[in-house]
C-alpha cells in the first residue's frame, strides 16, 4: 500500500484529505501542518506520494517542493494551490515547472483527488 | 583772515579751467580742437596737447555720427546745440558724453567754429540702459509666461493680465478678459466661498502660496487653478492691489485621483489573490464534507461530515468579517468581551505555524480583561502583531511574548500622546527578541503598503489596518525597536470594569415555536428553502416565496393569518422596506425581521428606524434566527 504524506497548514482540510484517501483505500497517511514538518517527515521515514498546499507560512509550497525533489528526484508530488496574486494556476504552474508531477486546483472534489492520486500511482 | 589778490583774468581762467569737473574744448569750422581743458585728460584719457589739432569727428561712435553732425548744423540756424553722444575714450571703450555748443564768431562776425562744455553721463546711461533691458525683460517675462500673471484690485477688477492669464481662460486677449471679468468673484470663481476665504487670507497674511481654487473659463468649463499672490499697501498700509500668478492645475488633480484610483485597484488586486486563496480552501472543504457525507451510510459519521461544512460556513463568514474589517464599511461589531479569548486563541493558532526555533510566552492576567471590542478585529490585531514578530525572528529564532495585563494610566504613567487620556486601561504587549528596526522605519511602519517583506510575504496592509482598529477602539498603539534589539508593540485599550457575559454554549437547545406563522421572503430560492427549513425545524407555520410582490399580495389576501414578517432587503419589484411599508399599511403593528447581507442602503440603526424589530446579517445561523424569531414574538405577546 502506498504510503503517502499531507502537507497543509489548514488542519480541517487536511482532516478531509485524510478521510477522502482512507475512503479510497489509501490507510497508510501521514500529515504534516507546513514545509518545514513535512521535509522533516519526508528525511525520517520514504513516501510513495506527497500531497502540498503551496501557500502556507513559514515554509511554503514551492520551496518545499525543491527540498523534496533534492531530497529524492523520483518522488511523486501533487500540488495543490487555491489561489495567488492572479489565480491558483500561476503558483501551480511554477509548481510543475519545479517538480510537482501533478497539480490540483482548489476547489476540486473527492473524484478528482483520487483519479489524480490512483493515475500518479499506477505509472 | 587775509583775502588772496585778486588774479588777472588769464590766471583766474586757469584756476577754473584746472579744477572744473565737466569739460570744455573749442574747435575751428572744420571741427578741429585748439582748445582743449585738462578736465579731458581725467574723463577721456587724453592730455590736451593730444587732442587739439585732431578732428572731433573721429572720436565719435559710428552710430552716433550721423546724429551729432546734423545736430551740429541744425545748431548753425539756432545757434545753439545739445546732444548725447559717445565718445571714445583713450582706453578705446566709448563713453557717454552730454554736450551743449555754442558758435563762435569772429570779429568780422565770421563763423570761427563752436566753443563745447560736456559732461561725463556714462553711469547715467548706464543705470538707464539697464533700466531698459529689466523693463524689456519684465514685458518679455509677462507676454510670454506659462503661467497667468495678474494684477487685481481688492474689491474683485483685474488691472491687467498676460496673454497666458487670457489664453488659460479662453479669452482672445487680456483686454478682452479685463473687459469681461466685471466682477472676479460672479464672473470668475466658480464658488463665492473662495473668493472670500482668499481675500480674508490676503488681509490677514499679506500673501498666499499655492491657493487652489475652481475658476470659470468663458466657455463656461470650470477648471481647477492654483494661485500665488502678495498684496501691494499704500502709504497708510491700506491694500491697492493684489498681484501674482495663477497655474492651470487641472490636469495635476485628474492625474492624482486616477493615481488614488491605481493604488486602491492594487489594493483590491492585492486583496482579491488573498481572498481567492482563502475562499477557495474553504469550498474545498465544504465540497468535500458535502460528497463524503452524501455517500456515507453511517449517520454518526455523516452528522460528522456535515459538522464540518457547517464549521466550513462559519469560516466563510469569519472571513467576510475580515475582509469587510480590512475595507473599514464593516458592521462592527463591538460588545463586552473578556479579551483574554482572542488572545489566548490567536496565540494557540500561531504555535501551529510557528517554528520551533521560537519560544511563544503568553502572560495573562487572571481578571480585569474586559473591553468594549469586537472579536473579530481584536484576534486580527493579535494575529497580524504576532506573525510580525514570527516573521522577524523566523531566520534567528528567538522569544516570541505576548502579555495582556490591566493597566490604570494617571498622569505619571500616560503616553505622551495628547489625546491619550488617562484611567483604566488593557495593554497588550507583544515583543519579539528579533532584528528590530531603525527609526526610519518605525516612523513608516503604521503606512498603508509599506512593508519590508518580500513580494510573496504580505501586502504591508496588516499594520496600517491594526492602527485603523485600535484607533476604532479608541485605543493607542506605541512601538519601541532598536536595530538588533527586538521590537514592542503596545496597545492600549479602554477597560471596562464589568465582567462579559460567557458565550453561548452552541450545543443548548434553541428556543423553538408553537406554530406561529412566518411570512418567509427572499428571491433566492435557495435561502427560501433553507429558511423555511430551519423555521419549521422550530416549530413555526411558514409561507415561503421569491416575489416581493407576490408576498404583499398573499398577505392581502389573508392579512390576519400571519404573526411575523422575515424578508430579504434587496429584491426586484419591492425592497423588504418597500413591502414592510405596504403591509404595516394593513396592519401597522406586524413584527418584521430583516435579513440582509452587507449593503450601502441600510444598517441597523436604519433598520430600526425603519420599523423593523430586528436586524441579521447574513448569512443567516440557525440560533440567530431562532433567537430573533422567539424575542420578537416574545416582544409582541408582551405588548
Amino acid at each position: 500500500m502506498a504510503r503517502i504524506l499531507l502537507i497543509d497548514d489548514d488542519e480541517q482540510f487536511r482532516m478531509l484529505l485524510r478521510k477522502m484517501l482512507e475512503k479510497a483505500g489509501y490507510n497508510d497517511i501521514e500529515e504534516a501542518n507546513d514545509g518545514s514538518m513535512g521535509v522533516k517527515l519526508f528525511r525520517q521515514h520514504p513516501f510513495d506520494l506527497v500531497i502540498t498546499d503551496l501557500i502556507m507560512p513559514d515554509k511554503e509550497g514551492i520551496e518545499t517542493i525543491i527540498e523534496l525533489t533534492g531530497e529524492n528526484p523520483q518522488i511523486k508530488i501533487i500540488a495543490m494551490s487555491g489561489g495567488g496574486r492572479v489565480g491558483p494556476q500561476d503558483y501551480l504552474e511554477t509548481a510543475k515547472r519545479l517538480g510537482a508531477s501533478r497539480t490540483l486546483a482548489k476547489p476540486f472534489n473527492y473524484s478528482e483527488l483520487v483519479d489524480t492520486v490512483h493515475e500518479l500511482l499506477s505509472e | 583772515m587775509s583775502i588772496p589778490d585778486q588774479p588777472n583774468s588769464e590766471q583766474f581762467l586757469r584756476i577754473i579751467m584746472d579744477n572744473m569737473v565737466d569739460m570744455v574744448n573749442m574747435l575751428d569750422a572744420n571741427g578741429i580742437f585748439y582748445f582743449v581743458s585738462p578736465s579731458h585728460e581725467r574723463i577721456l584719457g587724453y592730455r590736451p596737447e593730444e587732442m587739439i589739432g585732431t578732428n572731433a569727428y573721429e572720436y565719435l561712435h559710428a552710430e552716433d555720427k550721423e546724429r551729432v553732425v546734423s545736430s551740429f548744423i541744425n545748431s548753425l540756424a539756432t545757434g545753439i546745440a545739445h546732444e548725447i553722444f559717445r565718445f571714445r575714450h583713450k582706453d578705446g571703450r566709448y563713453m557717454w558724453l552730454e554736450a551743449s555748443s555754442n558758435l563762435i564768431y569772429d570779429s568780422q562776425g565770421i563763423f570761427a567754429g563752436v566753443v563745447v562744455g560736456s559732461r561725463d553721463v556714462t553711469k547715467r546711461k548706464e543705470a538707464e540702459e539697464r533700466l531698459r533691458e529689466s523693463e524689456e525683460n519684465f514685458r518679455s517675462i509677462y507676454n510670454n509666461a506659462i503661467d497667468g500673471i495678474f494684477q487685481s484690485t481688492p474689491e474683485g477688477r483685474f488691472l491687467s493680465v498676460n496673454q497666458a492669464f487670457a489664453r488659460i481662460f479662453g479669452y482672445a486677449s487680456p483686454e478682452e478678459m479685463i473687459t469681461a471679468i466685471a466682477d472676479i468673484s460672479v464672473h470668475y470663481y466658480v464658488n463665492q466661498e473662495d473668493r472670500k476665504r482668499y481675500v480674508k487670507i490676503l488681509e490677514e497674511q499679506g500673501s498666499i502660496e499655492g491657493f487652489e481654487f475652481k475658476a470659470r473659463r468663458k466657455d463656461g468649463k470650470e477648471i481647477w487653478i492654483s494661485n500665488n499672490t502678495w498684496t501691494i499697501y499704500d502709504i497708510n498700509d491700506r491694500i491697492i492691489r493684489f498681484e501674482g500668478s495663477v497655474k492651470d492645475i487641472t490636469e495635476q488633480k485628474s492625474l492624482a485621483l486616477q493615481l488614488l484610483q491605481a493604488q486602491k485597484m492594487e489594493a483590491v488586486g492585492t486583496m482579491a489573490g488573498g481572498i481567492a486563496h482563502d475562499f477557495n480552501n474553504i469550498l474545498s472543504s465544504m465540497i468535500g464534507y458535502t460528497e463524503l457525507a452524501m455517500c456515507e451510510p453511517d449517520e454518526k459519521e455523516r452528522l460528522s461530515d456535515l459538522q464540518q461544512v457547517l464549521r466550513s460556513c462559519d469560516r466563510a463568514k469569519s472571513l467576510i468579517s475580515r475582509i469587510l474589517a480590512f475595507s473599514r464599511i464593516s458592521a462592527v461589531d463591538r460588545r463586552l468581551v473578556d479579551l483574554s479569548n482572542p488572545v489566548r486563541e490567536a496565540v494557540k493558532l500561531l504555535r501551529s505555524a510557528t517554528p520551533t526555533t521560537i519560544q511563544i510566552r503568553l502572560n495573562i492576567a487572571s481578571n480585569d480583561t474586559t473591553a468594549m471590542a469586537d472579536l473579530t478585529q481584536m484576534h486580527q490585531v493579535v494575529m497580524n502583531l504576532c506573525t510580525n514578530a514570527v516573521h522577524a525572528m523566523r531566520e534567528t529564532g528567538g522569544v516570541l511574548e505576548v502579555n495582556l495585563t490591566p493597566l490604570d494610566a494617571g498622569q505619571d504613567n500616560a503616553l505622551t500622546s495628547p489625546d491619550f487620556k488617562p484611567g483604566p486601561y488593557l495593554l497588550l504587549e507583544v515583543k519579539d527578541t528579533g532584528h528590530g528596526m531603525d527609526d526610519t522605519i518605525v516612523k513608516l511602519i503604521f503606512d498603508p503598503f509599506f512593508t519590508t517583506k518580500g513580494a510573496s510575504e504580505g501586502t504591508g496592509l496588516g499594520l496600517s489596518v491594526v492602527f485603523g482598529i485600535v484607533k476604532g477602539h479608541d485605543g493607542h498603539i506605541t512601538v519601541q525597536s532598536k536595530p538588533g534589539r527586538g521590537t514592542t508593540f503596545s496597545v492600549y485599550l479602554p477597560r471596562i470594569q464589568a465582567t462579559a457575559p460567557q458565550e453561548t454554549d452552541p450545543g443548548q437547545k434553541v428556543a423553538g415555536g408553537s406554530g406561529e406563522s412566518i411570512l418567509f421572503v427572499d428571491d433566492e430560492e435557495m435561502l427560501v428553502k433553507l429558511g423555511r427549513g430551519m423555521l419549521m425545524k422550530l416549530g413555526y407555520t411558514v409561507s415561503d416565496v421569491t416575489d416581493s410582490s407576490l408576498a404583499l399580495e398573499m398577505f392581502m389576501e389573508d392579512p390576519e393569518t400571519y404573526d411575523l414578517v422575515v424578508t430579504d432587503m434587496t429584491m426586484p419589484c419591492m425592497t423588504g422596506l418597500e413591502l414592510v411599508r405596504e403591509i404595516r399599511k394593513i396592519r401597522p403593528e406586524i413584527p418584521a425581521i430583516l435579513c440582509t447581507g452587507y449593503s450601502e442602503l441600510i444598517n441597523e440603526e436604519k433598520a430600526k428606524q425603519a420599523g423593523f424589530n430586528r436586524f441579521i446579517l447574513k448569512p443567516v445561523h440557525f440560533r440567530e434566527l431562532a433567537d430573533a424569531v422567539r424575542d420578537v414574538l416574545a416582544e409582541q405577546k408582551t405588548i
